[in-house]
């Protein structure tokens, strides 16, 4: 049997309907070695305090619900590891910056998924293949060109890390553009002109002041800030070409 | 199995799209001259990164602690560097390089007051703002082009 | 009905010094525009050769005195830090950039190095007469 070590979960409490702000309520909880930070939350539910909420699903990394701060850095509390964030002998969860919080850890998305929405993420073609042609089939390097960005799993990290939208969250934001750049690229996709025309706006990919922030946190590896570089070279070239050779500019 | 749907199927359709704000987020429009800008912020990066240090060593430190004398940078030398009628384009080579640095850090820089201005303002302002300074930029790279032609075209 | 309300998030205004990344960021933009003063310097300093030696030369030695000096340094330090964060950004970036197997970014980040150099010692002996 593995040795248990205690650690304090400095948990962010808030409730709804009070007229409160939020607190930070303690709570001593056991771990071992192999557990992570979301199993620490569970013990907490389930045996200290059964009104924390919180959002998780998978607990694998794949599903993208338990983004948290933890120790202020927005990670997946199922794929954050107890032993790596408790040296100080605490381990401080809160909800993903840039958000308001709903109750406790639960933050509030509607932003983030109206942005989503916004680029337009599914093929845009101007006819569709009826299906007794079959289907649209690529190359392996045709995939390749936009399989980084397509991993995304809409886990709001990249939000939280990037600075842009914690000070106006009209931005675009770096999930939504990277998953723009990925359908862009996609040969089956013909809708680039539409989409870089919602996404070269003020609140587009010019609010992009390239922090970098978003990459570093990805727990996916996507790295949508050198997406949103791509699509800044791609709406630069295009705005030249609409400028210059009206007819030649659609892609 | 799966069969054609039937009547016409448009792709672009879709139902949901009233229930979510993407249409109101449309029309906020594009932009015209925000490409030029970072395409000459980008470019003026490079410039600035590659070629800006040396020159500042070379034109402010190197004489002053005595690495070199001071006609090394005195009138003398700027005439000689700058003269158009030096052998290899030296002449016009030295004043293409002095035109390309001060445009790339000044259309550079203005385009990261910018940001920062805007930051501070909240993104109030910031169509004035990027104006005022990118204008400022542009005004400074004609001055520069004016200068640099000077005893040669002009 | 109770009433709901939900907690408002608002961004620090000393966002940018709860992290290295941040902290760095913040330095590469202030040298970004740190280097449009130096670009303003050099435009005084054609202007005033333009305006004749003595005109020069009073702007040179204005430039040498210790309160210009020191802007001058602080300058520099702002300006190197952008420009090596300027090439590590282009070694990251331009995997995405290209959509095909590009190389790892310390190898970009190298051959930034290498051009850095070279165009230094370039301006060095071009512009400025050897070393």
């Amino acid at each position: 049997m593995a040795a248990e070590n205690q650690v304090v979960f400095r948990v962010r409490r808030y409730q709804p309907q009070g007229t409160k702000g939020p607190y930070y309520q303690d709570f001593r909880v056991p771990y071992r070695s192999d557990e992570v930070v979301l199993d620490g939350l569970n013990y907490i539910k389930d045996n200290l305090d059964p009104s924390l909420t919180f959002r998780w699903s998978c607990r694998m990394g794949i599903c993208g619900s338990c983004g948290m701060d933890v120790n202020g850095k927005p990670r997946l509390t199922c794929g954050t590891f107890i032993r790596d964030v408790s040296p100080g002998g605490i381990v401080q969860v809160d909800p993903l910056t840039g958000f308001n919080s709903i109750k406790d850890l639960v933050a509030d998305f509607d932003p983030f998924m109206e942005h989503f929405l916004y680029v337009k993420p599914w093929v845009i073609r101007e006819k569709q293949r009826p299906l007794s042609e079959g289907e649209y089939t690529q190359f392996p390097e045709e995939l390749a060109a936009y399989r980084q960005q397509s991993l995304c799993i809409n886990c709001t990290l990249c939000y939280a890390a990037c600075p842009v939208f914690q000070g106006d969250n009209h931005f675009v934001g770096p999930a939504s553009l990277a998953l723009a750049l990925r359908y862009i690229r996609d040969t089956r996709d013909e809708g680039a002109d539409e989409r870089l025309d919602l996404l070269s706006t003020p609140h587009g990919i010019w609010e992009c002041t390239f922090v970098g922030e978003c990459s570093v946190v990805c727990p996916k590896e996507v790295d949508p800030a050198g997406a949103i570089q791509s699509l800044k070279v791609l709406a630069t070239i295009r705005h030249m070409r609409k400028l210059l050779m009206p007819k030649f500019a659609s892609r | 199995m799966a069969e054609e749907p039937a009547g016409t199927f448009d792709p672009r359709y879709n139902p949901g799209h009233r229930a979510i704000r993407v249409e109101a987020a449309q029309k906020e429009g594009g932009v015209v001259l925000e490409p030029f800008f970072w395409g000459l912020f980008s470019l003026g990066g490079f410039l600035t990164a590659f070629l800006l240090p040396v020159t500042i060593v070379a034109l402010s430190f190197l004489v002053p602690f005595g690495f070199w004398t001071p006609d090394r940078i005195g009138y003398t030398w700027l005439a000689s560097a700058m003269n158009p009628a030096a052998a290899n384009f030296q002449g016009l080579i030295v004043r293409l390089f002095f035109l390309l640095l001060i445009a790339g850090a000044l259309l550079h820089g203005a385009h990261r007051f910018t940001y920062m201005a805007a930051e501070l303002t909240h993104h109030r302002g910031e169509k004035g703002i990027s104006a005022l300074f990118h204008g400022l930029a542009v005004v400074g790279s004609l001055l520069a082009l004016y200068t640099v032609l000077r005893g040669w075209l002009l | 009905m109770v009433e709901v309300r939900e907690a408002v998030w608002r961004r620090r205004s000393g966002w940018w010094t709860q992290n290295g990344h941040y902290l760095l960021f913040m330095l590469r933009e202030v040298g970004g525009s740190l280097s449009a003063v130096y670009g303003i310097i050099l435009l005084g300093l054609l202007i005033t050769f333009d305006m004749g030696q003595a005109s020069y030369e009073d702007y040179l030695a204005f430039l040498q005195t210790p309160a210009m000096l020191a802007i001058q340094a602080v300058i520099l330090a702002f300006v190197l830090v952008h420009a090596f964060t300027w090439f590590y950004l282009i070694g990251k970036s331009q995997a995405v950039m290209s959509a095909y197997r590009a190389p790892e970014w310390t190898r970009v980040f190298g051959l930034m190095i290498v051009i850095f150099v070279a165009a230094s010692v370039g301006v060095l002996f071009v512009v400025f007469g050897g070393l």
